[in-house]
């Protein structure tokens, strides 16, 4: 069997340029190693709640919006149920000097709300929110209308950072940390992620920020029909060995159970760090290679899903953020920090909340004595490691008291991310965005090998989805795939 | 630094990392034509001279409007120049 396009790695960003290219008459195999595509985004089952692993909630989910626009584009929008957040407050912010508040949507909102906390910073909270609109508004598949040739690609590269922004035009060091704390969707401290991209990723969040009922798996559920729907042959459980070619262009891939699959055109989507192990050696330059290995990650994390006695039922359309004295923005590890808590839907009834999913940012250097380990061998005293990690973060989850009795169903470290992910570095998002590291672009040096994943445009649903539209415009022409979007809209 | 160190270090680093010969180093080469570099090879070119000079290069622009080996060598001397100027 010929193909025209082999799509490596079945997530939201294959799965999303596999759907583009059969849209437009390409035959196309999306291929991905685990069992089922999107393991992450699909979450897991247990003690009866449905557990989010990868996908927790979105903004630009209003009609009209970016992230809405790909998924009708791609007619995704049909079989999911989206649900709003709580327009009053879809963050809820508790911090450990015992203030707390809720953060509501929309501009107008969030300047009425905070200017009542920060009366004198009214004007420059205003003014922040509308640089975040502004620079989300320079990028062409946001804003379609933007000419795509009117800005150097990699200008963000050079800063500002958030934080810059932030010393700019805050004083009240508890605002720049209710805004900083937002960085957990991306994984990069304030002084690190170029406020361009924290507008584009983090942005949309303060206008609209919604779910889907049955949380990531009904997303995938409906990535599969489309996929299906559209032609695009999918092998699981095969994971891609070697992409085959020179420098001059690729040609297949072998599977490691030594099937080839001839190709006339290959999209990877994996860690950019794999990538380079994909290949023979003169395929790209050396300093190309040492580039892609040398790219710095996001933070990572410890991931506590648990289940709950009475959870609030608030939890499944507002988040919690327990913001203790995180420097920076982002965690330490389970004593101290930001914990980043999304509600869990009961599996026999949806509209009730049955657990907790606990993110905890952490450095990777946390489980780092067991990193010879691999998935589903790791030695007795990761496991005593791990209970000890468990019961820190119980107790901190108890401060907050109105879930009744809680109960540990599983912990993912870093080296779950590691290996579950297939995330060299153990990375919460993988490759970091951040002022001064040039990641990779959706076009190499190799003619028909391209790249999408969150490394080349972002992360979460939205820079996934943007780095298959990023990575497919060059095949199948940006201005048409943008004129088809504005169609739809 | 000399003005022959640098352009030494710049061609000895481009030489490495693009696996180009160094004897083919002169400042009339065109990085297109002769190297083979493409556009996609700019930001590879410009970290390897961020980590030779150890400085930023935030001149996205001029870089993109280099031919010439010579103009590379132009370019860095500026930027150092600059440097020393502000120090």
């Amino acid at each position: 069997m010929r193909y025209d396009y082999a799509v490596i790695g079945g997530g939201i960003s294959g799965m999303t340029a596999a759907l583009l290219l059969a849209k437009h008459g390409r035959r196309t195999v999306l291929i991905e190693q685990a069992p089922r595509l999107a393991p992450l985004v699909r979450g897991f089952q247990r003690d009866g709640v449905n557990f989010d692993t990868g996908f927790h909630y979105a903004g630009g989910l209003a009609p009209g919006e970016s992230l809405h626009l790909f998924l009708r584009y791609l007619g995704l929008l049909d079989p999911l149920q989206i649900k709003a957040f709580d327009p009053v407050g879809f963050d809820r912010f508790q911090f450990a000097d015992g203030m707390s508040f809720a953060l509501p949507l929309g501009d107008d909102a969030i300047i009425a709300r905070l200017a009542r906390l920060f009366p004198t910073e009214r004007v420059a909270i205003a003014t922040y929110l509308q640089r975040l609109a502004a620079a989300a508004g320079t990028f062409p598949y946001i804003n379609l209308d933007r000419d795509f040739t009117a800005q150097p690609t990699l200008d963000y590269v050079h800063g500002p950072s958030l934080q810059e922004v932030l010393d700019e035009l805050f004083i009240a060091p508890r605002l720049k940390e209710i805004f900083a704390a937002h960085c957990v969707l991306h994984g990069a401290p304030p002084s690190d992620i170029p406020f361009a991209l924290h507008a584009c990723f983090v942005g949309p969040y303060y206008r609209s920020a919604h779910g889907f009922v049955g949380g990531g798996a009904a997303l995938v559920a409906a990535f599969e029909t489309a996929l299906r729907a559209a032609g695009v042959e999918i092998l699981t459980g095969r994971a891609v060995e070697r992409i085959l070619g020179d420098s001059n262009g690729v040609c297949g891939v072998r599977l490691v159970d030594g099937e080839e699959v001839t190709v006339a055109a290959v999209i990877a989507t994996v860690h950019p760090a794999s990538l380079v192990d994909l290949v023979a050696d003169k395929f790209f330059r050396p300093i190309f290679n040492k580039r892609m290995k040398q790219l710095e990650n996001t933070t990572s994390a410890l991931i506590f899903y648990v289940a709950c006695e009475t959870a609030p039922e608030w939890l499944l359309r507002s988040n919690l953020l327990m913001v203790d004295a995180a420097p920076g923005g982002m965690g330490t590890g389970p004593d101290d920090g930001l914990l980043f808590i999304a509600g869990a839907e009961r599996s026999a009834d949806p509209s009730r909340c049955g657990g907790m999913v606990v993110i905890s940012p952490c450095a990777a250097q946390l489980t780092a004595r067991w990193q010879e380990s691999r998935f589903g061998g790791r030695p007795a005293d990761y496991r005593y490691f791990k209970d000890e990690l468990s019961r820190k973060l119980l107790r901190r989850l108890q401060l907050f008291a109105e879930c009744g009795a809680i109960r540990s169903v599983a912990l993912a470290t870093p080296l779950t991310l590691r290996d579950y992910c297939n995330n060299p570095g153990g990375g919460l998002y993988g490759v970091k965005h951040r002022v001064g590291q040039y990641n990779p672009q959706p076009v190499t040096r190799v003619p028909n090998l391209l790249l999408a994943g969150q490394a080349v445009a972002g992360p979460g649903l939205f820079g996934t989805m943007l780095s298959a539209f990023l990575c497919c415009g060059t095949v199948l022409g940006h201005e048409q795939l943008r004129e088809e979007l504005k169609q739809c809209s | 630094m000399t003005e022959q160190e640098v352009v030494a270090l710049i061609n000895s680093s481009l030489a490495e990392e693009f696996e180009l010969d160094l004897e083919d180093m002169d400042a009339d080469a065109d990085i297109f034509d002769d190297f083979g570099l493409d556009s996609l090879d700019i930001v590879d070119m410009v970290i390897v001279l961020e980590s030779a000079f150890k400085f930023k290069i935030r001149e996205e622009r001029a870089i993109r409007k280099i031919r010439k080996l010579g103009e590379i060598y132009t370019f860095v001397l500026g930027k150092l120049n600059e440097a020393e100027q502000a120090s």
